[in-house]
């Protein structure tokens, strides 16, 4: 399956992943409003980890067996039939069960806000359905995210 | 007689992973899974959210469809009575047989109960262990204003403070010195009492209830310490024990526990077993358990439907993993969180507020546990290096350090691995 695909060389740390996925995640899409009225601040599913000169933008790797979804108790996490796992975040209890399973930290608890609830990066499912990339490789002006078949498939491929 | 090539008792989490394994191999063979409650698949972790008023589709683990997208036929509200192992029949309690090829129990654990003097005949003592049990304690709701639970545990502590946020006074009796003694290491649990202790519940360690008093009625608990708790209501959440009731009087092997091996397969071969009701191995000492938790009982059930699906594939074994998930301060641990001896390391940080804890347990360099308070987020990356049994002592000050938990201080070639190749988490069956 196609992934984002993560090239820490080429990532500056331009934090525009994360704008992007906030505004294609938010009901304006528009990221000032979403960062300013929809109180979606720190609700980014790709998350920039800088510790300069090194930084990178992870988010959910998709797992073929995602260990987040062994730990949802409500079964808010699903794998869906084509590959994406996805985190209903209206059926979501907030029990941090995916936040202690996954092992890429890539479920994130939301804390503040009316509802307590977790989440997490879905591909942009929406995206993908109309023929576009994920919002996050769309925005990357440095090719740092590809989204593209893993290496894994590729080498397979190959051989 | 009815046949069925795949026959589960019991519809819960265990039996949901189990159907996952079996369709993944065999999308033909047919499928009935048995269980004496109506709802199928609920999530018994979401309890607390029923006692609150929530209605029962809320606590659905999947979807009402799901059985029948899986092929999978339903025999809800019927309890299976009797095995006969080696006839591979079951019997119901309409004195109905049902024949299997394979047979998965998932039968799920039942509350320890103590004896307590004066327990019987009272209608406010409890239990909290499946939707009966939740739907008792939400009809008498208004009928006590004061509760006493018995256990500091998960489900003890849970109810505590479910009860207490629908504005019951509640007292906590609990036999050992400190709460959540399972899941959390002294200081935390320090901080995790607290906490509740700020939201109104009161704690009675080191204390037992001896006796409920009363008639009909309850007036308190006196406890072993002498002391008396006035109080209306007893719920006893001491714990789950394996369910053991189907599998006495079988050849199937059952001591304090499912004895299964490495393929969830009991002592009889065409007999499996998964979730709370087996002893399953331990992943942070190797040691055969009952470790009756959710992210377990699905793997479990993953595993034994792949087995019973004709593919060999063994379980890894079960990495203990807690969240308290009704506290506004977020508490997770995994693993080994109070080290039992000597040779294991113990580094940690907190802030003088109390708001933020986190302990790293090692053994010869090797992460083998943690407890995090109030950082949560990416706390799931130290349960893969525990799960990885990667050699981190050249960064375990780096997962003090941060805050907030990442990819950045593992090494670069564990991490560009993910990013770029393998799924590691894959189960490669
Ligand atoms: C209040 C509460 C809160 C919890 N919170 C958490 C949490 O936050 N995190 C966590 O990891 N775990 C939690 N747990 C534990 C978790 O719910 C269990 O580990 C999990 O439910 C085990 O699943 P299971 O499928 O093995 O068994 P169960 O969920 O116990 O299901 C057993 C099934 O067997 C059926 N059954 C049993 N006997 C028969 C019979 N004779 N005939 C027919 N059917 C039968 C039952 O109807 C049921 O379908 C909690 C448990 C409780 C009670
Ligand atoms: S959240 Fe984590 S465990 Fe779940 S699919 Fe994504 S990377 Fe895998
Ligand atoms: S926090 Fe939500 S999505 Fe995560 S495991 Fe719990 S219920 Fe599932």
């Amino acid at each position: 399956m196609k992934k984002v695909i993560i090239v820490e060389d080429y990532c500056i740390a331009c934090y525009n992943c994360e704008v992007a996925c906030v505004a294609s995640h938010s009901r304006s899409e528009d990221p000032i409003k979403a960062y300013k009225r929809e109180g979606l601040r720190g609700r980014t599913n790709a998350v920039v980890e800088v510790a300069s000169p090194l930084a990178f933008s992870s988010m959910c790797r998709h797992c073929k067996h995602p260990w987040c979804m062994d730990a949802c108790i409500s079964g808010a996490i699903q794998r869906l039939d084509n590959g994406i796992v996805y985190l209903d975040e209206e059926r979501c209890v907030g029990c941090w069960g995916c936040v202690v399973g996954c092992p890429y930290g890539a479920a994130h608890p939301n804390l503040d806000g009316e509802r307590k609830h977790a989440f997490k990066c879905d591909l942009c499912i929406k995206r993908l359905d109309a023929g576009l990339n994920p919002a996050c490789v769309e925005a990357c002006p440095n090719k740092a995210l590809l989204y593209d078949e893993t290496i894994e498939v590729r080498e397979e491929v190959r051989t | 007689m009815s046949k069925s090539d795949y026959v589960i008792v019991g519809s819960n989490v265990a039996a949901v992973g189990a159907i996952d394994g079996i369709r993944r191999h065999d999308k033909k063979s047919s499928i009935l899974t048995i269980s004496y409650e109506s709802l199928g698949s609920y999530s018994k972790a979401m309890l607390a959210d029923y006692i609150k008023g929530s209605n029962s589709q809320w606590l659905e683990y999947r979807g009402k469809d799901y059985f029948k997208k899986m092929g999978v036929d339903c025999l809800f509200g019927r309890r299976v009575t009797a095995i006969k192992a080696d006839k591979s029949v079951l019997t119901t309690d309409n004195g109905e047989e049902v024949s299997y090829k394979k047979l998965l129990l998932g039968v799920g654990g039942v509350p320890f109960k103590p004896a307590i003097k004066g327990a019987e005949g009272k209608e406010l003592v409890f239990t909290f262990t499946d939707l009966f049990d939740a739907e008792k304690i939400r009809e008498a709701l208004p009928r006590f204003d004061s509760a006493v639970v018995i256990g500091a545990g998960f489900t003890g502590t849970e109810i505590a403070y479910t009860l207490n946020k629908l504005n019951k006074k509640v007292t906590v009796v609990e036999l050992g010195d400190r709460v959540l003694v399972k899941a959390l290491d002294p200081k935390s649990s320090e901080i995790a009492e607290s906490l509740m202790k700020g939201e109104g519940i009161e704690f009675y360690l080191n204390d037992t209830v001896e006796e409920i008093a009363g008639s009909s009625e309850i007036t308190g608990v006196s406890l072993k310490s002498g002391k008396f708790v006035p109080c209306q209501a007893v719920i006893t959440a001491i714990g789950v024990i394996p369910n053991g009731a189907l599998i006495k009087d079988t050849q199937i092997k059952f001591d304090r526990g499912l004895d299964v091996d490495d393929y969830m397969c009991t002592s009889v071969p065409n007999v499996y077993g998964a979730g709370d009701v087996v002893k399953a191995t331990d992943i942070t000492d190797g040691q055969k358990r009952s470790l009756p938790l959710w992210p377990l009982a699905f793997q479990q059930g993953l595993v034994a439907g792949i087995n019973m699906a004709g593919v060999k594939y063994p379980y890894a074994g079960g990495l203990p993993m807690n969240s308290l998930k009704f506290l506004k301060v977020p508490i997770l641990s995994a693993g080994i969180t109070t080290p039992p001896d000597a040779s294991y390391e113990t580094i940690s940080v907190s802030d003088p507020k109390g708001t933020f804890y986190r302990s790293l347990i090692l053994k010869e360099g090797r992460l083998k546990g943690f407890v995090t308070i109030g950082e949560v987020d990416g706390a799931g990356v130290l349960t893969g290096l525990i799960r990885s049994k990667a050699d981190i002592s050249g960064i375990k000050t780096r997962l003090l350090n941060k805050k907030k938990i990442g990819l950045m201080q593992m090494p670069r070639e564990w991490r560009n691995r993910i990013f770029t190749r393998r799924d590691e988490t894959d189960y490669h069956d």
